[in-house]
């Protein structure tokens, strides 16, 4: 067999061709198969991430989808989205997404205000390249929770301030040795709530009954799947949270699940 | 089986004597970056691991094929192919640690271990030699990764593996975790006293 001048122009040049084209081809065919598995990831770290700023812990939490689907909806409140969740306990409170940049890239978070829209009920925050030990400490517990019960509503508008030091009254104490970074936080919070400004001063109800989302269970009535659409109507094919409450649901029976349980 | 002399220093010189982050001192930055908790660190060793093992293996194959002007580029492709793919697989099956590694995944293609085993091992030496001489040096680099990283976690979060190991009292009596540890810093000065320990155990070797 002759041997092929592996150092000729034409050699290296087809080598390199086909070499790139496979690798291409590769890297495509890898990436879109792996594609949903990855979005899938995205969505389920974002639903933590927004359970996370309503003080709960998620290590308790097993199926963090359906805990999702049953607290919180999403609904565009003046133009703006705003998550609405409703406790266990029954109270409602505004979730906000926020952006911001840290000392070193981009940071994030969720702030969590009880229906006053003015006391904050709980914060997350996460970084993407902070210092670790310094502004790294915004995804601690510990950071997140010194916001808590602080009130938004000051005389120079929607403001949360984050001072060094001993921190006073309505003050969050910074992280030391992280200014600029708690600066960052700071500047998050504050721009968000004045972008969210005609949502946080409208007092009108946010009406519950929209809250409800479809779910998923199983109707105790009928032993069959209902699904709850807008305003609580029943739609079939889908199980729902609300038969598990007071009200009628299941398109099937029409009855209310809990006075099924009581017969 | 018995490994023959070759073999046998092929694959477990890179664990010990020519280690490739104490003694050849490659691949720091990411021993640094990445070794603030043990998880990450594990991950980020195996993922290198496989990386250079693989590359070793398909450069090995190709090596009497590659055009010699174009050879760096050719294993730069093939590395950053197979790290994206790495990437990739981790973003689908391991979020939590792909987010913790973040852009540290990426920069293996610029890790030095990789090029430097592909041009000095893999382009001149066969299949079954570079697989070994990939999975030493890979292995090389984990367990340094593994070390710093027990050491840091341990002593600058009080957990291992994300699991509280330092007892709640000793924090109730005054404890507290070494902020300094999570610095990249430290992992600096706690590769140097791997550094040292190994230059005096392997003291004597020497002579």
């Amino acid at each position: 067999m002759k041997k092929i001048d592996t150092n000729s122009n034409v050699y290296t040049i087809i080598y390199a061709t086909v070499m790139v084209v496979i690798v291409a081809l590769l890297l495509a065919v890898v990436s879109s198969a792996l594609k949903p598995k990855q979005e899938a990831n995205k969505e389920l770290d974002r639903k933590k991430q927004v359970l996370s700023s309503l003080n709960l812990n998620l290590k308790e939490i097993k199926d963090v989808d359906a805990k999702y689907a049953e607290l919180i909806s999403e609904q565009q409140i003046n133009g703006k989205q705003v998550l609405v969740a409703t406790l266990e306990d029954g109270s409602k409170k505004y979730i906000i997404r926020m952006d911001g940049a840290g000392l070193w890239g981009a940071i994030w978070g969720y702030i969590a205000l009880n229906d006053d829209k003015n006391t904050i009920y709980g914060t997350y925050f996460n970084h993407e390249s902070e210092t670790p030990g310094l502004g790294g400490e915004i995804t601690t517990r510990n950071f997140q929770e010194r916001f808590n019960n602080k009130h938004i509503h000051s005389a120079l508008g929607y403001l949360v301030e984050i001072v060094k030091g001993e921190a006073t009254g309505e003050q969050v104490q910074a992280i030391s040795g992280a200014t600029i970074t708690s600066k960052g936080v700071e500047t998050m919070i504050n721009t968000t709530l004045a972008e969210y400004a005609d949502f946080l001063q409208d007092n009108t109800e946010v009406p519950t009954v929209a809250t409800e989302k479809c779910c998923t269970c199983t109707c105790p009535c009928c032993v069959d799947t209902c699904k709850c659409g807008e305003n609580d109507a029943c739609v079939e094919g889908c199980d729902c949270q609300c038969c598990k409450k007071d009200e009628g649901c299941c398109p099937k029976c029409q009855k209310s699940c809990a006075k099924q349980n009581a017969e | 089986m018995k490994l023959s002399d070759k073999t046998r220093e092929v694959l477990l010189g890179p664990l010990n004597a020519n280690n490739p982050v104490v003694v050849q001192v490659l691949g720091i930055c990411s021993a640094l970056a990445v070794t603030v908790q043990l998880k990450p660190a594990l991950v980020m060793g195996i993922a290198v691991t496989i990386i250079v093992a693989m590359s070793n293996v398909i450069i090995s194959l190709l090596r009497n094929t590659i055009p010699m002007r174009i050879r760096i580029i050719v294993q730069l492709v093939v590395v950053a192919a197979l790290v994206t793919l790495v990437s990739e697989v981790l973003k689908a099956f391991a979020y939590d640690v792909a987010m913790q590694l973040s852009v540290y995944i990426g920069l293996i293609i610029t890790n030095c271990i990789l090029m430097g085993r592909l041009e000095a091992f893999a382009m001149s030496n066969n299949v079954g030699d570079s697989l070994l001489d990939g999975l030493g040096n890979g292995l090389g680099y984990a367990i340094i990764l593994i070390i710093v990283a027990f050491f840091r976690e341990l002593l600058g979060s009080g957990t291992l593996m994300g699991f509280q190991v330092v007892p709640q009292w000793c924090f109730e009596h005054g404890y507290v975790n070494n902020g300094m540890m999570m610095m990249p810093a430290m992992a600096l000065i706690l590769v140097g006293c791997i550094i040292w320990v190994h230059r005096s155990i392997n003291k004597e070797e020497k002579k």
